[in-house]
């Protein structure tokens, strides 16, 4: 009888191996980044790297599980997280760099245990160079800010200008580049345009709506020949509002920031915006959890710039084509 | 003469106003006249009610000796699943916005119900809260294009110089101000924060007080989260109101609250709201650079602070002179 049993159990486990996807991969990411997923940016990457896992995941040869780890910007905290995610034993990691030295040797432990490791969002000053990670998946954070400016300043033909630089956190890496790649391209406009006055200021406007309305407000009042706002963060909707507030027309200031997100573009298509930079923040969940599954498969690791990949810079006359319904576009 | 300073002074606010009267005077000046233009008067009030209802529910839980940190993450709660149910049920709005304010509610009975009977700090159960239902809030974010069919004039109309939601504030702050100041329950609420045992001795409820004080603030946070997601077109950031609970506390400060209960009002919560959104207006006006501007907020709050508990000391010295000159005779 207990032989019997023995079989049956027997069969019944060889069965069940059987049957199951034996030859299924199994692969396992981590997407350790430096904020938690509160904003609609990391929200909107969240939902990209599930989309690729899904993806991923329903191919017949794969399981794919894909996790993603978040702390308050805090590099010693985000350091340790790498370590948890890489002694878990992933089989790939995609992280922001936030600090260009803190965090090479986390990602040198990783490439030493065979696990590869990418950057995305926000990457190391010097590249390659600066760090080992085998690709970054993201946006030029300088040059996105240059290029806005630059689209910013073209909207303005003739005259004096004087720009409202609003500076979310004089902390924060996506802050400092963008806002330097704002002031460097009114110093080449300025020095192009030696007939034309340029002047602006740079003012830490936070990142919290109502302070925002508050100070570009009492900013523009106080200096009313303001005719451009740049802001290095996604707050220029709140601004389009208080500009009509105060009385402005649409245009009379011309407003530009970042991201892409549907109460925006339907602020744009009414001419209170007029320019956004998309640095593609599904892509930046989308993309890199791809190329790891591509590396696993053996193709060589390559760089992506996100916002080239679209149209970097939406302008009103792309804004009114845009689906607002489309993962492009950042929920909320 | 004497007395009578004394007694304006030290009526719970009334420094603080003194303080933000001359903070404005200041600023006028300093900008050469502009700080008191027309639409920077519209600015400020226009952002005013959204920090101040959220002050006068904490406050009032201050008074009552307990903290809530969870302000901010509550804050977003409310706008958030009002705008979640709005676009997945057949809800109407008004209903979603009773349904926003009913979560705001329960998170109030939660930290109120763990706090009391759970004796856990405040502090640590609010500040769990803050995590837990901010959490929630990134889970609702929902993506709709039915904004405009919420009744938004009934909330932010704009009436020119004020807004509907200054009415909105206007009217909150005098029921709870004629409840703090004017009837029992205010009176249970300083007594529950000034002396709880010997409160609990003469029989008042003082844990039925607190919980009521933790809902009323999940509440009112909860509305002025609705407001200003109105204010925005109908759209909620999921980091709405992130960093909140220290602006309130520190306006509360200000507004003359003290720390360990049994002291604050109404009137104190509305000047330390409308200094800390003054503070920040009037220093961009004043173009503070940008590398000392924290330096200078941070300074103005602290400065603000000392100058309230000094008044009041002077206060309370004269009348402990009096007090002296009334034995003597």
């Amino acid at each position: 009888m207990k032989t019997i049993i023995k079989s049956f159990l027997l069969s019944a486990v060889a069965i069940f191996l059987i049957a199951s996807p034996a030859s299924a991969k199994k692969l396992k990411f981590a997407y350790v980044m430096h904020d938690l997923p509160e904003g609609i940016f990391w929200n909107t990457v969240y939902d990209g790297m599930k989309k690729a896992c899904a993806d991923l995941d329903s191919m017949d040869h794969l399981e794919v599980e894909c996790e993603m780890v978040g702390t308050p910007y805090n590099v010693v905290n985000q350091v340790n997280n790498l370590r948890a995610v890489i002694g878990s034993g992933v089989d790939g990691i995609v992280s922001t760099i936030i600090d260009d030295e803190k965090m090479d040797a986390v990602f040198q432990e990783a490439l030493d245990r065979g696990i590869p490791i990418i950057s995305a969002n926000t990457d190391d000053a010097k590249g390659s160079d600066g760090n080992p990670r085998l690709a970054y998946v993201g946006s030029n954070l300088y040059n996105a800010g240059y290029d806005l400016c630059v689209a910013a300043v073209a909207l303005v033909p003739e005259g004096p200008i004087h720009a409202l630089l609003g500076h979310n956190d004089v902390t924060q890496n996506f802050a400092i580049q963008r806002n330097a790649g704002h002031e460097d391209c009114l110093k080449d406009f300025a020095a192009a345009n030696p007939d034309r006055e340029v002047t602006w200021e740079v003012v830490e406007i936070t990142m919290d709506g109502p302070t925002i309305q508050s100070r570009v407000g009492a900013y523009i009042l106080s200096e009313p020949k303001t005719n451009i706002y740049l802001e290095t963060g996604i707050w220029h909707l709140h601004v389009s509002q208080t500009l009509e507030e105060m009385g402005k027309q649409p245009g009379e200031i011309i407003l530009a920031g970042y991201g892409a997100y549907s109460s925006l573009i339907s602020r744009m298509k009414e001419g209170w915006v007029q320019l956004t930079n998309d640095q593609g923040a599904w892509l930046q969940g989308y993309l890199p959890i791809i190329q790891l599954y591509l590396i696993d498969m053996g193709f060589q690791p390559f760089d992506v710039q996100t916002d080239s990949a679209l149209n970097g810079v939406i302008t009103e006359e792309i804004a009114r084509d845009l689906d607002v319904e489309s993962p492009r576009i950042w929920k909320m | 003469m004497k007395l009578l300073l004394k007694k304006i002074i030290d009526t719970p606010g009334i420094s603080a106003l003194i303080i933000l009267i001359l903070i404005l005077l200041a600023f006028q000046i300093y900008t050469g006249g502009l700080f008191f233009n027309p639409y920077n008067i519209e600015l400020i009030l226009t952002i005013w009610p959204e920090l101040g209802i959220v002050v006068i529910g904490v406050v009032i839980l201050m008074i009552a000796r307990e903290f809530d940190l969870s302000v901010g993450s509550t804050f977003a709660l409310s706008p958030m699943l009002m705008q979640y149910l709005f676009a997945h049920t057949p809800l109407n709005p008004w209903s979603t916005i009773f349904l926003g304010l009913a979560a705001a509610a329960l998170v109030g009975l939660v930290n109120g119900m763990l706090t009391i009977y759970k004796r856990i700090p405040s502090f640590i159960v609010t500040l769990g809260m803050l995590f837990i239902v901010r959490s929630i809030v990134v889970a609702l974010v929902t993506r709709h294009d039915k904004a405009d069919e919420f009744p938004m004039d009934f909330f932010i109309y704009d009436f020119g110089l004020i807004r509907a939601s200054f009415i909105w504030f206007i009217g909150i702050t005098l029921i709870l101000g004629y409840v703090l100041h004017r009837t029992n329950f205010g009176n249970w609420i300083y007594a529950t924060g000034g002396q709880t045992e010997a409160a609990q001795n003469m029989g008042i409820p003082v844990n039925k007080v607190k919980i009521g004080c933790f809902m009323l603030c999940s509440v009112l946070s909860g509305f002025a989260g609705i407001i200003q997601s109105f204010r925005a077109g109908g759209f909620v950031l999921p980091n709405l109101g992130t960093g909140m609970e220290l602006e309130v506390i520190a306006a509360a400060v200000v507004g003359g609250t003290a720390l360990f209960g049994g002291y604050g009002s109404v009137l104190g919560a509305l000047v330390g709201a409308l200094l800390i959104r003054t503070i920040d207006n009037g220093f961009i006006m004043s173009r503070v650079p940008i590398e000392y501007f924290r330096t200078a907020l941070g300074l103005m709050i602290i400065g603000a602070v000392l100058v309230n508990t000094d008044l009041q000391r002077w206060a309370q010295g004269i009348r402990a002179g009096n007090n002296s000159d009334k034995k003597d005779t």
